[in-house]
């Protein structure tokens, strides 16, 4: 892509063709302007392609020998174990690290953040998309995935937590969905259907914020149903929801951070002068906010233990676990987060986030799989179990791609159609911010 | 078939006898062999030798509690029949009922307020404590094959196929 | 613009409530729930089972289920072991299974018969986002597996490790697991098949406080030989099969670190918040919006982004 970028050729970036002077058709918008051997040029000569093809080429059978054969062909089909990591990573992990969108929803719609705006779009979207994978993945866990609607429309059991979690996911799923179509009516030419979604944006971000408390904390309320199952350094009865709550903040932060921190790396050709100069700083501002986050829940976490007494266990193997787990998913990161914070350190912060979001899905892999049974036996996932979900995962990063590659979410569209008071530079979005890290470009 | 006929003749022949004699009962008065069909839907019948019991066994209150007019060991019987003469119901199922999950059995205890015979076994209970409890204390036979042969329906039940045997 | 925008939310929030109002109704209403009166129970006195699976067999029989590689008269199913050590439990072949314990004390073996506990207040019933599972006022837990999406919750929540799932089907996989032989038994007065079978009347069949007495009549009428305690009688708030030991139950299989409480408890304090959220967030954050606005001067919110900046 790049290749062709610093010949000079021109990426979609608006609604019509600055060289021909005309609207870009369907088409050439898929083809972001190339023509479709140019296109197929730049896929086949990225590498990372080839080893998305791989993987597909093997996870796809299995994903389908999981339809075909049952969830036996792929799980140990354990009854001790009913959950595995479909939802130990693609629920469990998968929603808190997708808390980005309802956050910086909530960050600029309703607190008026609009310094954090150039982000806005990349955290709704990875909302979105980490919800719409966790629902694949609860897909492929389910039982009897066509019948996910039951729950909805033939029989409600409203006193279960999850069925709370189901309403609430699938509400959010939409809400979101309505937050992220807003840049797919700009690049699709629907000025109207944009104009409406901004009209009831701050509905959207309230129901968001609601949803979001309410289905986080009800992920973690989950676990209190199996009380003697969960091991006691991950469990608290009165705290659960608080913790998966709580930690789901810098978890969304973090993974907004790491994953501009990748599109900046590998795609900074769709980004715009908008994003890519106000990342740096924005960077910060989030790093700060997880801190925050990070602090808080450290602190509700040493209140669980010592309200329940749960220091003896720290002496034995699980304490180890829960140790690594604390220092490299919560102590280490707030320590880089206050350093780079402090002295602008940008790397630092987002080596900071990446443990975070790493410490995260250690933690939730950790309450759902690897203690949970403790009294029981450990079971570690089954290869074919673990082989969908990587490949999912590399599905959704293509899903992922394959939107930012086209939908103004990096970049501002170029649209003539909406009437433009002024045209709103990046620099004067720096200039304005009164925040102290607003004023650090890099 | 026709065992069944003749153990229920023999048994309501045995259940004359006992109409017939009063609460002094002996040994002597009962059958040496008693056929009990209890299980007949999945075992064949099983003969019980009540003679030689008889000869090995301490005294008839080992089996027959306080029916027979003896003290009792039995310490839920203890609290109220310690001092009781001997009942005309000897039998074990006079007491002990085959059915005692029966919905009736079960009202019947309600009834009763639950005051006495509270824990009273059925009938197929109170043979296999007390044969098995012996059996296992004095060291004779106590698999379940040594005493019951399993008809086609208990082959069949027990995961064997008839042709097994 | 500010106000279209309050309005919209509050019809979000409207519908949000319209949800959860059911859940706050339900959850109030289950503290003080002890069970039903005329629910029937069974008490299993582990001093009297002898091991001789009858009551497997009865129960294959009676459900029809699968027939199993060994016969039920083969015994060496006692030394079967499964993942790291476990004994044999219920699964998608058989609602119940006989365990043989080795006392460390010595003496003769224990075996224990495991099924559906059949709880006063199930925490698989109670942890059902369709709600499949009953508690019948019998006294059996009884599932559905037609509206069942195979979500697995009811598994993680037993307790007790009851439910079993039939993984290996693809197109209908479902929960399986005793039923207290409800709907060709208990329904009609009679005892479930495997109490029917028990030679040793192991397995008494009753009103579950009728054999709470029995119990405890038993206990203190030989209390050198049974361990004082009702197993069931208070466990997780409760439940319909109970047990008696002469051994200690720990030693037996049992988990007795279990709550008293039933499991619904432990989610209360979060589902009683859910009110309060869908009540209290809307005006809050709100109020945060406007006040953020203010500080601005003007409307930030709607000068900014024709996005087409």
């Amino acid at each position: 892509m790049k290749r062709y970028i610093d010949k000079g050729a021109k990426v979609v970036d608006g609604p019509r063709s600055p060289v021909q002077n005309r609207p870009w058709t369907l088409k050439e918008k898929l083809l972001l302007g190339f023509t479709p051997k140019e296109y197929l040029g730049q896929a086949v000569r990225n590498p990372l392609n080839w080893v998305a093809a791989l993987i597909l080429l093997v996870g796809l059978p299995v994903i389908l020998s999981r339809f075909y054969f049952g969830l036996g062909f792929v799980t140990h089909a354990s009854n001790d174990y009913p959950w595995g990591l479909f939802l130990g990573f693609g629920l469990f992990s998968m929603v808190p690290l997708s808390a980005s969108g309802f956050l910086l929803g909530t960050t600029v719609e309703v607190f008026g953040r609009h310094d954090f705006e150039p982000i806005e779009r990349l955290a709704l979207l990875n909302g979105l998309l980490g919800y719409l994978f966790a629902v694949v993945y609860l897909l492929a866990d389910l039982g009897q995935p066509w019948r996910l609607p039951y729950p909805m429309v033939v029989s409600w059991g409203p006193a279960a937590v999850l069925f709370l979690v189901g309403w609430h996911v699938a509400t959010y799923l939409s809400v979101q969905m309505a937050e992220v179509s807003a840049s797919f009516f700009e690049w699709q030419g629907w000025p109207r259907a944009k104009a409406f979604i901004r009209r009831i944006a701050l509905g959207l971000t309230t129901a968001g914020i609601i949803l979001s408390t309410l289905h986080q904390g009800a992920l973690g309320a989950l676990f209190t149903y199996a009380p003697g199952k969960v091991h006691p350094l991950w469990y608290s009865e009165e705290f659960q929801w608080i913790f998966f709550f709580c930690s789901s903040i810098p978890a969304g932060l973090c993974m907004v951070i790491v994953a501009s921190t990748i599109v900046k790396k590998t795609m900074a050709w769709r980004c715009d002068a908008r994003f890519l100069e106000n990342l740096d700083r924005i960077t910060l501002g989030l790093a700060k906010g997880a801190a925050m986050g990070l602090v808080t829940y450290a602190t509700i976490k040493l209140i669980g233990l010592a309200h329940d007494n749960e220091w003896g266990y720290l002496a034995s193997g699980f304490g180890t676990l829960f140790l690594a787990e604390m220092t490299f998913g919560v102590f280490i990161p707030i320590s880089l987060f206050a350093y780079a914070v402090r002295h602008k350190i940008v790397a630092m912060a987002r080596f900071g986030a990446l443990l975070t979001v790493l410490g995260i899905v250690f933690n939730r892999l950790n309450t759902a799989l690897f203690t949970f049974n403790w009294k029981l036996y450990p079971e570690l996932p089954h290869i074919g179990e673990t082989i969908i979900v990587v490949t999912v995962f590399t599905i959704y990063l293509l899903v992922y791609r394959f939107l930012l590659y086209r939908l103004p979410i990096l970049y501002q569209w170029k649209a003539e159609l909406v009437p433009v008071d002024e045209a709103v530079p990046a620099p004067k979005l720096v200039k304005e911010s009164k925040t102290p890290v607003g004023e650090v470009t890099a | 078939m026709t065992s069944k006929r003749k153990t229920t003749v023999r048994l309501i022949l045995a259940a004359l006898l006992m109409l017939a004699l009063p609460a002094w009962a002996s040994a002597a008065d009962a059958p040496d062999v008693i056929a009990i069909d209890l299980l007949e839907r999945y075992y064949e019948g099983v003969e019980f030798e009540h003679a030689m019991h008889v000869d090995i066994a301490d005294d008839c209150y080992v089996c027959h509690h306080h029916t027979v007019g003896t003290v009792t060991v039995e310490m839920g019987c203890a609290d109220c029949h310690e001092e009781s003469d001997a009942t005309l119901p000897i039998a074990c199922k006079k007491c002990h009922d085959p059915n005692p999950f029966s919905a009736a059995q079960i009202a019947k205890r309600e009834l009763e307020g639950r005051r006495f015979h509270i824990d009273k076994p059925g009938l197929k209970g109170a043979y296999h404590r007390s044969c098995l409890g012996c059996h296992e204390e004095m060291g004779a036979p106590n698999g379940c094959d040594d005493c019951h042969r399993r008809n086609e329906a208990g082959e069949e039940l027990f995961g064997l196929g008839p042709a097994d045997m | 613009m500010g106000g279209i925008s309050r309005r919209r939310f509050l019809e979000f929030g409207a519908a949000a409530v319209a949800t959860t109002v059911a859940t706050s109704k339900r959850s109030h209403a289950t503290p003080n729930f002890e069970g039903y009166p005329e629910g029937m129970g069974v008490l299993v006195d582990l001093t009297k089972c002898i091991g001789c699976r009858s009551c497997e067999a009865a129960c294959n029989k009676e459900h029809g289920l699968p027939k199993p590689e060994k016969p039920f008269d083969d015994l060496s199913v006692f030394d079967e072991r499964g993942h790291s050590g476990q004994m044999r439990r219920p699964d998608e072949t058989r609602y119940t299974v006989v365990n043989r314990y080795e006392p460390t004390q010595g003496g003769a073996p224990v075996y224990r018969k495991i099924q559906c506990n059949h709880c006063n207040e199930p925490a698989c019933l109670t942890s059902c986002f369709v709600n499949a599972y009953t508690k019948t006022k019998e006294g059996a837990v009884v599932y559905n597996p037609e509206v069942c999406v195979g979500c697995r919750m009811c598994m993680t929540a037993c307790p007790f490790y009851v439910p079993g799932y039939s993984y290996s089907s693809a197109t209908n996989p479902v929960i399986v697991k005793c039923n207290f032989c409800y709907d060709k038994r208990l329904v009609n007065g009679l005892p479930p098949a495997c109490v029917e079978i028990c030679p040793q009347e192991a397995l008494l069949f009753g009103h579950r406080e009728e054999l709470i007495a029995i119990g405890k009549a038993r206990i203190k009428a030989e209390p050198d030989r049974y361990i004082d305690h009702i197993y069931g009688e208070e466990e997780v708030g409760g439940t319909s099969w109970m047990y008696i030991s002469s051994e200690p139950f720990e030693e037996l299989g049992f988990d007795t670190t279990l709550q008293k409480k039933p499991i619904i408890s432990n989610v209360m304090g979060f589902l009683g918040m859910v009110p309060m959220v869908l009540a209290i967030w809307p005006a809050l954050f709100t109020g945060f919006h406007l006040l953020a606005k203010k500080k601005g001067g003007e409307d930030g919110h709607d000068s900014e982004r024709g996005e087409g900046e």
